[in-house]
């Protein structure tokens, strides 16, 4: 008797919990946007799909308010990818300053789309980590699980799962130092091949119209424009557009070549897909590509969907 | 039928699986009457998943033969009633004015057409065609793939830098944009990865 009474009390309490239970899920991944930015690290980064497996080097700092962040690959050629920010003010945060807008778009309405929900703690690269699961809602995205250092938030290991539940890929730190200093000199380019990652530059006026002129005439539920620019020169003007759920992004290229030489194609590996189609329009082929971490049909449908009004 | 052909079919489907397992996906469905059929439901599946026309094309001749670098049968494709989306390479490319791709190219292309699971190959006798449902889009694309430029060699290397740029700028966006740093940039280093497959 007394077992069962004490079997009721957890139950009375257990219903409100599990109530809250996606409210602190959202929690929990607004406290990650922000860490991700906020707080240094660096550590080992495990990164792989079905197949094989990368190793990569992560050092992310805050110096004097400015975000710098170096990836550097230690599988396959040596190679390192450099970010350096603009200077961090997120009590502001304006959709001019592009590293401000991984929050506005993390407080975006994931419930909606995702049903988020808390899983168990696992330890992860030596640290307690708490799980947040965020299934799609629908067919036309992936679904997460994430593992969030319980002190920080830091995400600490990611997989991204497709419909049928297999994982098409996994990132997860071997080993990670959070909170240490680290000197500016880590972020300044070695001998190696390096690519440094530029800020999304803000629109003109007059580029903003030629966007505006190709849309997407179907997008996912809860897809909104997360960035977009636009390139010209004498051989190609091609008008760049990132979508995006809060988590999953894809974006739609519209390319004018003055000779078009790409196959049209879809090709997917691990979680990216990529499709590549033309369309006519006054006497040129305009090449239409959709990349982004969506299923194939997600990524085709959009394709297709592609006019200019 | 065994649990790793059923596997590897639907990998075939989705266009993940190599050349090892494709041979011996091919080899099966020769053999075996039940994963023939099995194969074609699950193309028809996966044109339904994508709201597009359905055809029961039989892909898997032309797959053998190109990976065993032998010259493909001719090519028909069914613009008007049948529309596969997923043939990616436009395969009428290597129609006979072309002559028959050199075997680079064949290799370059069926390593495309092993990613993207589908090559597109039609034998008019032989294909049933099922009503088309499709709607507009389908049609749309179906009607503007004739547009799709030839393929060659040059076109590949080209299309895979193409898509390497497209890559990297739709990852530059995502970083900034999914609250996970610059964790999406480890991805750039998969497709390299994958890329390397390709001559």
């Amino acid at each position: 008797m007394i077992h069962r009474m004490a079997y009721f009390v957890v139950l009375l309490f257990s219903v409100p919990l599990m109530a809250d239970d996606g409210q602190t899920a959202r929690e929990w991944l607004e406290r990650m946007s922000l860490a991700i930015k906020h707080v240094n690290y660096q550590g080992t980064l495990v990164y792989g799909g079905r197949t094989h497996w990368e190793t990569l080097a992560v050092h992310h700092a805050v110096i004097d308010g400015v975000e710098h962040e170096k990836l550097l690959h230690l599988t396959g050629d040596p190679r390192a990818i450099i970010r350096h920010g603009a200077k961090n003010d997120d009590r502001n945060p304006s959709p001019a300053n592009p590293l401000t807008q991984g929050l506005i778009h993390a407080s975006a309405d994931l419930s909606a789309v995702y049903e988020l929900s808390l899983g168990d703690q696992q330890r992860i690269a030596g640290r307690m980590a708490q799980q947040i699961n965020i299934m799609t809602r629908d067919r036309y995205r992936y679904s997460y699980r994430l593992w969030l250092d319980t002190s920080t938030a830091l995400l600490l290991a990611s997989e991204l799962l497709n419909l049928e539940g297999q994982t098409l890929e996994r990132l997860q730190f071997a080993d990670v130092e959070i909170g240490h200093d680290i000197p500016r000199a880590t972020f300044e380019p070695d001998d190696q091949a390096h690519f440094t990652a530029m800020p999304v530059q803000s629109l003109q006026d007059d580029q903003h119209d030629s966007l505006q002129q190709w849309h997407a005439n179907w997008l996912p539920r809860g897809f909104s424009v997360a960035s977009q620019s636009v390139r010209e020169d004498e051989q190609q003007r091609l008008i760049t557009r990132m979508y995006s759920d809060g988590l999953a992004a894809f974006t739609v290229f519209v390319h004018f070549e003055q000779e078009p030489s790409m196959p049209s194609m879809v090709r997917q590996w691990g979680a990216t897909t990529a499709v590549v189609r033309y369309q006519a329009h006054e006497q040129q082929q305009v090449r239409i590509a959709v990349v982004g971490e969506i299923p194939k049909f997600t990524a085709e449908k959009i394709a297709s969907s592609i006019t200019r009004p | 039928m065994n649990e790793r052909i059923n596997e590897s079919l639907s990998a075939l489907v989705d266009g993940e699986c190599d050349e090892l397992e494709l041979r011996r996906v091919l080899n099966e469905l020769e053999q075996d009457s039940a994963c023939r059929e099995k194969w074609l439901r699950y193309q028809m599946m996966s044109a339904l998943m994508r709201d597009e026309a359905v055809a029961t094309v039989d892909l898997s001749r032309g797959i053998m033969q190109a990976i065993d670098g032998e010259p493909m049968d001719e090519i028909t494709p069914l613009m008007t009633t049948v529309h596969q989306s997923s043939a990616s390479l436009d395969a009428k490319a290597d129609a006979p004015q072309r002559g028959w791709m050199s075997s680079v190219a064949v290799a370059a292309s069926v390593t495309l057409a092993v990613l993207i699971g589908v090559r597109f190959y039609a034998d008019v006798n032989d294909v049933p065609v099922m009503a088309n449902h499709s709607t507009a889009p389908a049609a749309v694309v179906a009607s503007t793939s004739n547009l799709a430029p030839e393929v060659d060699v040059e076109q590949l290397e080209h299309g895979q830098r193409m898509l390497q740029e497209y890559l990297l700028r739709h990852t530059e966006h995502a970083a900034l944009n999914q609250g996970r740093g610059m964790m999406p940039f480890a991805r750039v280093a998969t497709f390299e990865r994958a890329g390397d497959a390709q001559p």
